[in-house]
């Protein structure tokens, strides 16, 4: 399975080798087909049903791209957005929506789901979409990296034909630091954080079933949660975009800080940036039109949430988390109405305060959104009725939730205070720290006992 | 650059190698610590569990390493009184490494589950010894139950000698005098190489994995001739088994307790997989006097002879070749136990226990 391992290495080598050798002469649909060529290889070793459904659809809509009379590209765009969107049916859903038909319909067996299908799929849809809106043909090379690029493949980030950028062979050894960089940033997040976080903490807590949580622990788990997702696949965007850069591409960013939102709506634009820019563009504003009215726009909203919430997997509790983010997006711009009116009236609480209580706020309404992303509805009810029950005590019941609750606090204080203070350090004391980070990184990859949990994306 | 600006940046460079060095080697042992309740600083090696023989035996009494706990007494497992507590039959199982544990999970090792099974069926009433210790020979049973045994009032004994010990270059042989060998003294040293290389020989490509150990067999060979090498089971290694193995149930029954023998169990059944192939040539690697099909057809003679032994001398036979079927899920590589091969072990040790006459049970214990 993908895990950026021996054959990521493997790729990057020989691609970096080249890119020092051809300079120059490796640009363009030449780099492309080399990359793409190499992609599928790579791809290939994690899973051969990924690369030979990728390699299908990405056919598909380079025949929808032409600009020609005949075939596919006569089809109507939807049409061909319904054939792309199939696989995912069969693949995904089907299995999950079957048994609810009668014991007649259930696989009788299991199911592989290629590999990255989600993201290949929004990938070409919105390919497809931008071709046929600008009336451009993408470029066949262009379009089968898009598809197939190794870096971006398992689990994004969802990078467009506009946001696929290529780098300049001449400043090969800046992409090697820049994106050496961004890789060692992305690997001590899923190392150091993530996977300690939930092997020391949320693993043991989890490991009796939630119904055994003490009420403090169903308190403290949403945010614990939050923060293991957002380290694990931030991670992962981080290595993506390193070996992106390393290969000689740029690719779109896909995290901003989203914890410091200070509403729902600017949470999206900093949480996976990349999905949520796809659904805004290439769903929302389709389903809302351009003079929508209220209503239809809470619609859509609502929709292209619940949507959002589905394509992370087929589930009741990947649609609730999508339909709680929709109905707070829909509270925000609800508020926002009803601001103006606000703003004349006489200033009571000093504007930084009232930032701080919007980012609290904001977080708190995304904690909760987690229980149903990671729990069954049943569970999500008997998280939350714990958390609720939560009255205090002694020892851990209290200490646990203030900890938390402290490091929240510092972690909100001191967010640019620790770069300023990083960059104000002596050079020496700088290279020492980075040697014990990466003297960690290098004990959490190869020497620990436990391997590395897989990205958690992968799986959608 | 200026030459002494270059010396400060190697300095400097070879600072930040070592805080990096010293970082790994914390990490590794503070995950020993976490783990295994190892301490930080001081020896933490399988050294600790090992003894050459001054006591007269292998473990080290009190030694710990990682899951293995060897008690005062020198036995892995609880610490347990010299005599036996009333009302309560002793049973120890003796062997090799495949009975002291080396894959199983902790607790889950032969005797542990043979204890649990007994336990199961009449609680309290059987105490279970792991007399084993990693490459315990039939000579070396046989010193133990003439010079120490006695102490521990066994009542039961299960022997489950390896036969493979006898495809080693020199055969197995009683200890050397006591003290004619120093015990080695575990040391406190970098802990983080010793890890690294059991992580690099753990992740390795199976096919490099295989070429390394076809090297190393060549090695070992090259120096001596092509008839050093045995295809086939040596008559004088395997009667020299045979005699071992009697000498030891002779040495059990001396000693007051009643003998069970049991089969040797190896993952290789009838047809060899891939992965079957992969584990031989792992166990080739320690006996590379021997060829896999040697390794092979020594189990299949030693198992025969066990057999024959077991029928002659009048002592109950379990049948753990048999019990195993040559399934690979019972094996974590060639001949030592997965947690499920343990259970299923202890199984069949236990209905031979549990089958013994009302004679190998204390008086009071037959009703």
């Amino acid at each position: 399975m993908p895990g950026f391992g021996p054959e990521v290495a493997a790729a990057c080598l020989l691609l970096v080798a080249t890119r020092a050798w051809l300079g120059d002469r490796l640009a363009g649909p030449r780099r492309d087909w080399l990359v793409a060529a190499a992609s599928v290889v790579v791809v290939a070793s994690w899973q051969l049903a990924g690369v030979v459904v990728t390699l299908l659809l990405a056919g598909l809509t380079w025949l929808a791209t032409r600009r020609s009379r005949s075939g596919l590209a006569r089809l109507p765009t939807g049409i061909v957005i319904l054939v792309l969107l199939a696989p995912l049916a069969v693949f995904k859903y089907w299995p999950w929506f079957a048994p609810h038909l009668g014991e007649t319909w259930r696989p009788r067996t299991a199911w592989v789901v290629p590999l990255g299908l989600s993201f290949t799929v929004f990938r070409l849809i919105g390919a497809l979409m931008d071709s046929r809106a600008l009336r451009l043909t993408p470029a066949a090379p262009r379009l089968f990296l898009l598809a197939t690029f190794f870096p971006t493949f398992p689990s994004g980030p969802i990078t467009t034909l506009q946001s696929l950028r290529d780098l300049d062979n001449d400043d090969l050894r800046g992409a090697l630091v820049e994106g050496g960089r961004r890789i060692v940033r992305g690997l001590a997040r899923k190392v150091l954080l993530a996977d300690p976080l939930h092997a020391f903490v949320v693993g043991p807590w989890l490991r009796p079933g939630v119904a055994q949580l003490e009420p403090y622990q169903c308190l403290v788990l949403p945010v614990l949660l939050g923060f293991y997702v957002y380290w694990d696949f931030a991670g992962y965007s981080d290595v993506a975009i390193g070996v992106a850069r390393l290969v000689g591409y740029r690719v779109p960013e896909n995290f901003d800080r989203p914890y410091l939102s200070r509403n729902l709506v600017e949470f999206w634009r900093r949480w996976h940036i990349t999905l949520s820019e796809w659904i805004r563009t290439r769903l929302m504003m389709k389903m809302a039109g351009r003079r929508a009215g209220p209503w239809r726009l809470r619609g859509a909203t609502l929709a292209s949430m619940a949507i959002c919430g589905l394509w992370h997997g087929a589930g009741t509790g990947y649609l609730a988390w999508g339909l709680w983010h929709g109905l707070g997006l829909i509270a925000v711009h609800a508020l926002r109405d009803f601001r103006p009116r606000l703003e004349d009236a006489p200033a009571r609480v000093p504007s930084e305060l009232s930032a701080v209580a919007a980012t609290a706020t904001t977080f708190a309404f995304v904690s909760v959104g987690w229980v149903f992303f990671f729990f069954s509805p049943g569970d999500a009810i008997l998280l939350v009725s714990g958390a609720l029950s939560w009255r205090g005590g002694a020892g851990a019941a209290s200490l646990v939730p203030l900890l938390t609750i402290g490091t929240l606090v510092v972690a909100y204080l001191g967010q640019g205070a620790a770069r300023a203070v990083w960059a104000r350090l002596p050079g020496v004391i700088r290279r020492v720290a980075t040697a014990i980070l990466l003297g960690l990184l290098t004990y959490a990859l190869f020497l620990a006992s436990g391997q590395p949990r897989e990205f958690l994306y992968v799986q959608f | 650059m200026t030459r002494q600006r270059l010396a400060g940046r190697l300095v400097e460079a070879g600072c930040c190698l070592l805080v990096f060095v010293a970082t790994l080697e914390a990490c590794v042992r503070l995950e020993a610590a976490y783990r295994w309740g190892a301490p930080f600083w001081g020896a933490w090696s399988m050294d600790d569990l090992r003894s050459s023989g001054a006591d007269g035996y292998f473990n080290r009494p009190g030694g710990r390493f990682e899951k293995w706990r060897i008690n005062a007494s020198g036995f892995r497992g609880p610490e347990i009184a010299v005599e036996k507590p009333s009302g309560v039959v002793r049973v120890g199982v003796v062997g090799a490494s495949e009975v002291f544990g080396l894959y199983e999970s902790p607790g889950e090792e032969v005797t542990a589950q043979l204890q649990q099974t007994l336990d199961a069926t009449r609680p309290r009433r059987f105490e279970v010894v792991n007399l084993a210790a990693a490459g315990m020979s039939p000579p070396r049973m046989r010193e133990f139950f003439e010079q120490r045994a006695r102490a521990f009032g066994l009542d039961v004994v299960v022997v489950y000698p390896t036969p493979a010990l006898y495809l080693d270059v020199e055969p197995p042989r009683r200890q050397p005098p006591v003290g004619a060998t120093a015990p080695p003294t575990p040391r406190d040293s970098l802990r983080v190489l010793s890890q690294a290389w059991r992580m690099a020989r753990e992740r390795l490509p199976s096919p490099l994995q295989d070429m390394l150990k076809r090297l190393t067999i060549e090695r070992e060979r090259r120096p001596h001739g092509p008839g050093w090498v045995w295809d086939s089971t040596p008559a004088d290694r395997l009667a020299l088994f045979e005699e071992d193995t009697a000498a030891v149930l002779d040495a059990v029954r001396g000693s007051g307790a009643r003998a069970i023998l049991a089969t040797h169990a190896t993952r290789f059944g009838p047809s060899l997989d891939d992965q079957d192939r992969r584990m031989l040539l792992g166990w080739n690697r320690f006996y590379p006097r021997a060829t896999t099909r040697c390794l092979l057809d020594m189990e299949r003679k030693a198992n025969g002879v066990l057999r024959r032994i077991g029928g002659e001398m009048d002592i109950p036979v379990t049948d753990i070749e048999k019990t195993m079927g040559g399934q690979s899920r019972y094996f974590a590589d060639f001949s030592h136990f997965t947690d499920e091969g343990a259970q299923r072990a202890a199984g069949a040790m236990a209905r031979e226990v549990l089958a013994l006459p009302p004679a190998g049970v204390p008086a009071r214990d037959r009703r």
